[in-house]
């Protein structure tokens, strides 16, 4: 008993304190978290600290090779493209079509589609078994070819290529929710909870929030890596974002055809749109990891 | 003297859907009587699948009965709400490693009850989880714990404490003992006897060793296939069982102790 106070600060941890305690001793998800920061930070701030304007083209500079390349110039860092357009101004305008796009889909799609799910997952009889088999069928549907289907109804641009992504993501994100909810109704805390006389929201937020944070982290991430590649997918085949909209998929189209006499200009969008999906994955598997571990 | 308890042709059906239309009803019990006087302790045995636990949480709430009326000193539940009934008569699931939160301190845990159903000030909540800590064998500084910090014993006199924080009339046990080994066991069955002696609360405890249940209760009910098959005191009944369902159940645990 006499010990019982030594250490106390270090024992007692929340348990999402304490996985955010494991997640830091994991050195790559730390370094992969950091690189999303910075993503994150280039796609609010990207307008104000890009070296030239959106639709600067500069005609003396016509695909000059990065700079650390012989007859590179430090002043186009990255290079430019066939029309003289600086590649690292493109690609950081880019973060905020692409990156930024896809964020602020995810966000509206994980509150509306949890919503959903969350009143769903609560109700039960004829309206959720309804709810469910809608989304079954919706869920059997590539997101990509989802979108496709939708797009070819509102026609192409970078708008409706939002509105498409965020349809596409919906039912993910009310699935996945109604589910948890589903199976942690019926878990024996929340009956305790329920017998207590306790209402139903506050059920909800003592009872099953908590208790469902890995499913929302993990559909996240996988929301987040799929919006980025149907935006990117749907502006690489024409019906997204157009030029000038430095899109990422968008440069990757544009610039195709100069594979074999530029590489760097359909090298380096496609390195962005590798290296933003792999820290995502890193980021989010890391913490539903240590979501996990923190539970025992 | 009137029963604390009185349960009158209590009986639960589930009905399964198949499909849309479809649908089929499984009989967990069939109507059952049986009374409980205050401060005694009723046991319930019987074969798995023969309906106790169904029986258990028809008591206290967790599922509604298909009919028959549960009356808690004359009073009928069925017109109560699960605010009024959990004052009453509380439950203690089985297992302790799912009847707590576990993102839950244990003082979060035991203060909900008295949040909902008391009008008690903040202080006056943090005394009484103090002593319901204490009164189960537990410490105050548990109170800051999360439930992955103790062990299943411990747990399980949290799952205790939880019941017993309402004072209520009766508590009802499902199976809590069968996931203790056997030295956790013992103490946990010599606590709820003493807070039975202090407090005067009535125990429904659902069990599956009739060692434990001889030594513990003072009525027993034997379960077969949703119908009580034999009912009288304990030890009536376990030393001169009439049904062969309550032979079969003493044979099977004597060639155990014997091994
Ligand atoms: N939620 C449920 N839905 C349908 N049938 C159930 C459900 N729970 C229990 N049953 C059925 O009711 C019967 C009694 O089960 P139960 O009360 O769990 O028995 P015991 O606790 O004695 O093992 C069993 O046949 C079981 O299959
Ligand atoms: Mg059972």
């Amino acid at each position: 008993m006499a010990n019982h106070n030594v250490f106390r600060e270090e024992h007692i941890r929340s348990p999402l304190a304490h996985s955010w305690f494991l997640y830091q001793q994991n050195t790559i998800g730390m370094v992969a978290l950091w690189a999303l920061i910075f993503v994150l930070i280039l796609t609010v701030i990207g307008p104000w600290i890009a070296p030239y304007p959106m639709d600067h083209k500069d005609v003396s500079a016509l695909l000059k090779a990065p700079s650390w390349v012989e007859h590179g110039e430090v002043h186009f860092f990255l290079g430019t493209d066939d029309l003289g357009r600086d590649l690292l101004s493109q690609i950081i305008y880019g973060a905020q079509l692409t990156f930024g796009g896809a964020f602020l889909t995810v966000a509206l799609s994980l509150l509306l589609g949890s919503a959903i799910g969350i009143i769903g997952g609560m109700s039960s009889g004829m309206q959720a078994s309804i709810l469910h088999h809608f989304l079954d069928t919706l869920l059997s549907i590539p997101s990509l070819l989802l979108a496709i289907i939708i797009i070819s109804v509102l026609g192409p641009g970078y708008f409706n290529t939002l509105l498409a992504v965020f349809l596409a993501l919906l039912p993910l994100f009310t699935r996945a929710v109604y589910r948890a909810v589903h199976d942690e109704l019926n878990k024996e805390y929340i009956i305790a909870l329920r017998l207590d006389g306790a209402t139903p929201l506050r059920i909800l937020r003592y009872g099953i929030l908590p208790n469902i944070v890995e499913t929302f982290v993990s559909q996240t991430t996988r929301a987040l890596t799929s919006a980025i590649l149907d935006i990117t997918a749907l502006g690489f085949l024409g019906l997204g974002a157009q030029r000038p909209l430095p899109e990422w998929g968008t440069m990757l189209s544009d610039t195709m055809e100069l594979v074999f006499l530029a590489p760097w200009t359909v090298t380096l969008p496609g390195m962005a749109i590798l290296v933003t999906i792999l820290i995502i994955n890193i980021v989010g598997e890391g913490l539903r990891q240590a979501i996990l571990k923190g539970m025992d | 003297m009137i029963p604390v308890l009185s349960v009158n042709k209590l009986s639960k059906s589930y009905v399964q859907h198949h499909g849309l239309f479809s649908k089929k009803s499984i009989t967990a019990f069939a109507p059952v009587s049986f009374e409980l006087e205050q401060g005694k302790t009723l046991a319930i045995v019987g074969e798995s699948g023969s309906g106790k636990s169904s029986l258990a949480k028809a008591l206290t709430g967790v599922i509604t009965p298909s009919s028959g009326s549960i009356c808690i000193d004359g009073i009928n539940m069925a017109d109560k709400d699960h605010k009024q009934r959990c004052c009453q008569i509380r439950m203690i699931f089985q297992d302790p490693t799912t009847s707590l939160n576990p993102r839950s301190q244990i003082g979060r845990i035991l203060k909900s009850p008295l949040l909902l159903n008391t009008e008690l000030s903040e202080q006056e909540m943090d005394i009484r989880v103090s002593d319901a800590l204490r009164q189960v064998g537990l410490l105050t500084e548990h109170a800051q714990f999360y439930p992955r910090m103790l062990s299943s014993g411990q747990k399980q006199r949290v799952a205790l404490a939880r019941a017993l924080i309402l004072k209520p009339k009766i508590i009802v046990a499902d199976e809590v003992l069968a996931t203790l080994d056997v030295s956790v066991r013992s103490q946990l069955i010599n606590l709820i006897l003493d807070v039975q002696r202090e407090q005067n609360i009535s125990f429904i405890m659902v069990a599956y060793n009739l060692g434990i249940v001889r030594h513990i209760s003072d009525e027993i009910i034997v379960m077969h296939e949703g119908h009580i098959v034999e009912s009288g005191p304990t030890a009536e009944v376990l030393d001169n069982p009439q049904h062969t369902i309550t032979q079969r159940l003493l044979m099977n645990q004597q060639v155990q102790f014997r091994k």
